[in-house]
């Protein structure tokens, strides 16, 4: 292990830290009101690992939904992890399986947005790449106990405006990402599937099939 | 064993998406024309999952286009730093200070 290399990644990871911290808490407190235990909360930080399905699950257990409705949506929720884990499997190709298997484990929306600008200017190091998921990863679910524990005693904390911290940061990395001209067709093509997918009641599949109309619209375009 | 089986199926069902594509991927030869399609699924998707939250309200009748909302207001000093500055810390303090302040007006 290389302190300096760990240390790079947690730095990198700051702010998926300081958006996951709130959401996380949040989500904390919904279990706790929603009547669930302490330890199904934290197993579903710990092993699900996934803001929007954890939320959705929290929902549907809440109103009596029954299992395989509950697996069936995180699968849709979630599927559009596929598409992150394939773009960024080029750039890994030196890595062990167990590296490969660990990092995957922890792709989120927000980690694959850093790693990809990473990994596109400086190469993909695992030391570094994995420092950054842990860093989120123990983030979201200490965040998951803060507010099952505590979060009744925060009053307003969006007054605060750290729910715009994980918006802020797509924005951060979407301007670098669209230097060329079919990567910010992509984007546009992409953002108003998405849009339109959420609009017709298809939002959860809106990230997957936006960023595949996005790619192929950009793609197409290219070599008509 | 219910709250288990839940936790189990939701887990592997997460889990696969995330891991199976980058164990088969990585040690595949890829043609030219996938690998500049996988180069655009990064702009493409950073922009899908963005777009909604500056652009649509959940409201009791469903997810609702919204020209006028907080988030959306944010984003302008936001998308102004990040092009001017290129900082990410910059563009993560700008949107949460512009967001706070908002909310401080009254703005919801």
């Amino acid at each position: 292990m290389t302190p300096s290399r760990v240390f790079r990644g947690v730095k990198m990871a700051a702010p998926i830290m300081l958006g996951y911290a709130p959401i996380g808490a949040a989500y904390g407190l919904l279990a706790q009101q929603a009547g669930l235990s302490v330890w199904f909360a934290l197993c579903l930080s710990l092993f699900v690992y996934a803001g929007a399905a954890q939320f959705m699950a929290v929902s549907l257990l809440s109103n009596g939904a029954g299992i395989a409705v509950i697996i069936g949506t995180t699968f849709v929720v979630n599927f559009r992890h596929v598409l992150m884990s394939a773009a960024l499997s080029p750039f890994m190709r030196l890595w062990k399986k167990w590296q490969l298997a660990f990092f995957g484990g922890m792709i989120t929306d927000e980690s694959f947005a850093i790693h990809s600008r990473n990994f596109t200017l400086n190469g993909a190091d695992p030391q570094e790449a994995i420092a950054l998921n842990i860093a989120a990863y123990l983030t979201w679910a200490a965040s998951g106990m803060a507010g099952f524990h505590m979060g009744a005693l925060i009053d307003r904390p969006e007054a605060w405006g750290f729910d715009f911290a994980l918006p802020a940061m797509f924005i951060g990395l979407l301007l670098p990402a669209c230097r060329t001209a079919p990567a910010a067709i992509a984007a546009l093509t992409g953002g108003i599937a998405s849009v339109t997918l959420h609009l017709t009641g298809a939002g959860d599949w809106a990230a997957f099939i936006g960023a595949i109309t996005g790619a192929t619209a950009a793609c197409l375009r290219q070599d008509p | 064993m219910r709250d288990a089986t839940v936790i189990a199926g939701m887990a592997l069902v997460t889990f696969l998406p995330r891991v199976v594509p980058l164990l088969i991927l990585t040690g595949m030869k890829m043609p030219k024309a996938a690998g500049r399609w996988l180069s655009l699924i990064a702009p493409a998707i950073l922009s899908s999952l963005l777009l909604p939250e500056l652009l649509i309200v959940r409201s009791a009748a469903g997810d609702e286009l919204s020209l006028s909302n907080i988030h959306l207001f944010a984003a302008i000093p936001s998308f102004a730093v990040a092009w001017k500055t290129k900082s990410l810390f910059g563009t993560v303090a700008a949107g949460i200070a512009a967001t706070a302040f908002l909310r401080f007006l009254g703005l919801e």
